[in-house]
């Protein structure tokens, strides 16, 4: 909240210095903000209605969206970012091709599990079963013949629920991302960052001078 | 059909770099000036997603069907536009990148400005492979270095050959990342030096000096970088001799009996009725394939082949940029420090072109461009993960390495020249319109060995780099069956040629000031008459060239010609 609240800070002092006009989100970048805002309250309320999803599909995909994003002592998992309805959202979206591949690997995680485990559906699993299948699939160099096209949709998974996760709010401190504001005094990097690296503007700066 | 009566001096197609330089010049020159836009209105001001979070728009930044480049990209247009098909010949490919708005794609490129050399201009002479131009350098250099003073852009003069230096703006500091490509440049002999782009790092004609929250593609809502929109327009409404009209779209180019334009027919895109505006002068900025389609479907009975084709050249010698990629993961970047790293929204440094093609077996160069660092987080970010040497993974372990592999990507774009060849070209389709009835091109591309082995060069010297900064590549060298990875025809969105000029009226449809050589007052101002490519990215020079075109017409007017 906190990063928010700095980020809403420069933007609006950056929105004086400029002297502009007042922009943001319109109708043409596909959200109003009302419905964003609408979807946002439905989040925190708990009563989403995905778009693209079965109810028990969205039942295993929050498990399996924690799983790979969990919780720890920086940041809140998958679920805490809203990052299930994202991957609904933007499966609602998607071509068929898409649509059909994820649909397919949920009914596959459910059918392993009850090869595996004599249980119906990857979420009456334990933790341990549940693990024990990802670890099958979850590194593709190391996937066995038999477990390479699942590799190949978890990929997807984990691509989805990451980039779904580190672009929301929680997932954007996480990793640290501090830019896209007012930043007038570029400096490049800092004196700390640069030796760490063995890089230095001395000879840059010579020819071409700092800007400042 | 809705025909206007009043007539115009003037009357340009489109709005974009050349369209708007030519409303810039003519308008000063006192012309009276109507512009016909396909597009609807656009403001940077207002319009531009600038300081947007991802996280605050349910699709997070990702692609919308009107804008490719996703929700926040100042582009509405794309690869496709509904209604508004192209074709292809046989199994050809070619990708036809359109913008429809007012500004055009200046609204969201890349802003890398680079001039044409001399030896550009004369490659007839030098290898003989593409026809001189019927300009060259000095006649072209000083609307460069008008360009320079009035757009503005920053970089440095570094006195390369046929890399001409210009007026800059001192550029600024580049990411750590770029110090280290940098210094693998350093060892590999190659000439790594600031970027040039149209982004103004001093306060220039009452525009504020960047900002730095690398954002340009979303179009600069402060008008720090160039836009046709923000920098152009405005000075030449300023006149009060510029009308503007949005959605309207151009059918053709009207004559008269004697062989002469007198206006163009348009589309009113809102309500669907033609029109016709009465013009004593047209100048066609469309854009490149565009302008040659408008001139192709302007067929009369004097011009039975299209306008200004008697050359049978229209259409013909479309070129792109090459292109391919090499991105690498970065050892020692991995689980840095954190800060500011967006600077402009482009590369700070560029490698110009260094190699001699005696020892190469392909003619003339490309340039690289750089990237990498802390990018915003938005949709696809950090797609690919199991890519770096974890392999992929899960929980807590996948967690820490988003943060440990953030910002440890840096990549090379090669920019090239291609050499016109007969095989790539633009034709009309006899079978397809669009939604209102106009005729649509219909493309035939074929790369040559020239290119192929350029791009085969350029994947070899990224790999190269990349080793030198210590890193791994992320895909094996792309084979020769896949053209060395090059990309597609158009892909690159440099397409230029067309209506190429020349000094003889036989193999070439426009003269060295852009104007047709049939049709003495038909000017053409964007990328259609580049006689061939270069290892730059054309539109400073498109700019120059509609710059230099339009004092023509101003001259032919004031002397009673036109
Ligand atoms: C993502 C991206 C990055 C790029 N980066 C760079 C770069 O770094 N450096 C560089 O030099 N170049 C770059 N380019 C290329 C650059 O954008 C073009 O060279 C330049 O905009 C061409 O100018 P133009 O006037 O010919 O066309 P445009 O800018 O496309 O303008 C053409 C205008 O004509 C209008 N129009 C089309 N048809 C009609 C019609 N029938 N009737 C009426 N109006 C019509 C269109 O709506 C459009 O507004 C980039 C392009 C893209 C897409
Ligand atoms: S980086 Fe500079 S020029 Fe680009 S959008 Fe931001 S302020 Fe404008």
């Amino acid at each position: 909240m906190s990063s928010d609240k700095k980020t809403e800070l420069s933007r609006r002092d950056a929105l004086k210095a400029m002297g502009a006009g007042a922009f943001g989100l319109s109708a043409a970048y596909g959200v109003t903000p009302s419905a964003l805002e609408k979807f946002e309250k439905m989040l925190r309320e708990g009563r989403y209605v995905a778009r693209f999803f079965t109810e028990a599909e969205m039942a295993a995909l929050r498990v399996l969206a924690d799983m790979v994003i969990p919780a720890d002592d920086v940041s809140g998992s998958a679920t805490d970012a809203g990052t299930v309805e994202y991957a609904d959202f933007v499966l609602s979206i998607s071509d068929a091709n898409t649509q059909e591949a994820w649909r397919d690997g949920l009914v596959w995680l459910d059918s392993e599990c009850s090869r595996r485990f004599n249980k119906d559906l990857f979420v009456s699993c334990s933790d341990e079963e549940r693990a024990s299948i990802l670890d099958d699939i979850a590194w593709p160099n190391r996937a066995t013949d038999e477990f390479i096209e699942r590799a190949n949709w978890f990929n997807r998974v984990r691509d989805l629920i990451g980039s779904g996760f580190f672009s929301s709010q929680i997932g954007a401190a996480d990793v640290g991302y501090i830019g896209n504001v007012f930043n007038p005094r570029w400096q490049g990097a800092p004196p700390d960052a640069l030796r760490a690296l063995g890089v230095s503007y001395e000879e840059w700066d010579a020819k071409y001078g700092d800007l400042q | 059909m809705q025909v206007q009566n009043d007539e115009y001096d003037v009357c340009i197609v489109g709005s974009g770099a050349g369209g708007g330089m030519a409303a810039y010049s003519l308008t000063q020159a006192g012309a009276r000036v109507l512009m016909l836009e396909a597009g609807g209105p656009w403001d940077n001001a207002t319009d531009s997603a600038m300081f947007t979070q991802p996280y605050q728009t349910q699709r997070r930044g990702g692609w919308i069907p009107t804008r490719h480049f996703g929700e926040f990209d100042a582009c509405i247009g794309g690869w496709s536009l509904e209604g508004e098909p192209y074709t292809h010949k046989d199994d050809s490919e070619f990708m036809w990148w359109r913008a429809r708005m007012v500004g055009g794609r200046t609204n969201h490129w890349g802003r890398i400005s680079l001039r044409f050399g001399p030896d550009d201009f004369r490659r007839g002479d030098l290898d003989g492979l593409s026809p001189n131009w019927p300009i060259g350098y000095d006649d072209i250099k000083p609307y460069y270095d008008r360009l320079d003073r009035l757009i503005g852009l920053f970089g440095s003069n570094e006195n390369i050959h046929n890399q001409p230096d210009g007026i800059f703006h001192p550029p600024p500091r580049p990411r750590a990342y770029e110090l280290m490509v940098m210094n693998a440049s350093d060892h590999m002999d190659i000439p790594c030096v600031p970027a040039r782009l149209s982004v103004i790092t001093k306060p220039l004609n009452n525009r504020p000096p960047c900002h730095y929250c690398g954002q340009c593609n979303r179009g600069c809502a402060v008008h720090s970088n160039f836009s046709s929109t923000n920098v152009l327009l405005p000075p030449a409404h300023a006149t009060g001799n510029l009308t503007l009209v949005t959605n309207a779209m151009a059918r053709e180019v009207t004559v008269n009996s004697q062989g002469l334009c007198d206006g163009v027919s348009y589309v009113d895109k809102a309500t669907g009725e033609d029109r016709h505006v009465k013009a004593k002068i047209v100048v066609l900025a469309a854009s490149a394939c565009e302008s040659a389609r408008l001139m192709m479907n302007s067929k009369s009975s004097q011009f039975p082949d299209g306008l200004g084709n008697s050359s049978g050249h229209l259409g013909k010698w479309l070129t792109d940029t090459t292109g391919t990629d090499v991105a690498g993961f970065i050892p020692s970047l991995e689980g840095r420090m954190r800060y500011n790293e967006d600077g402009v929204g482009g590369g700070h440094v560029y490698m110009p072109w260094w190699g001699n093609n005696d020892r190469l077996d392909f003619p003339r160069g490309y340039h690289i461009e750089v990237w990498g660092g802390f990018h915003q987080p938005g949709a696809g970010f950090m797609g690919g993960i199991h890519n770096y040497p974890r392999g992929g993974g899960y929980g807590a372990q996948l967690k820490a390495d988003y943060r440990n592999y953030f910002g440890t990507t840096v990549g090379f774009s090669g920019r090239g020249e291609m050499i016109p060849n007969e095989n790539s070209y633009m034709e009309i389709d006899p079978d397809v319109t669009d939604q209102w009835g106009i005729p649509v091109p219909r493309f035939n591309w074929e790369w040559t060995d020239h290119e192929y082995n350029q791009v085969r060069h350029m994947q070899e010297t990224f790999r190269e780099l990349v080793a030198t900064m210590g890193g791994e590549v992320f895909s094996e060298m792309p084979t020769e069956e896949r053209g060395y990875g090059i990309a597609k025809g158009g892909q690159i969105i440099h397409e230029l040629g067309g209506a190429r000029m020349g000094g003889d009226p036989d193999t070439s449809v426009l003269n060295g000031d852009c104007q047709s050589h049939d049709v003495s007052n038909l000017f053409v101002v964007d990328g259609a008459p580049f006689a061939s490519q270069a290892d730059k990215n054309p539109t400073w020079t498109i700019m120059a060239l509609s710059w230099r075109a339009s004092e023509k017409i101003a001259e032919l007017r004031n002397r009673g010609e036109l």
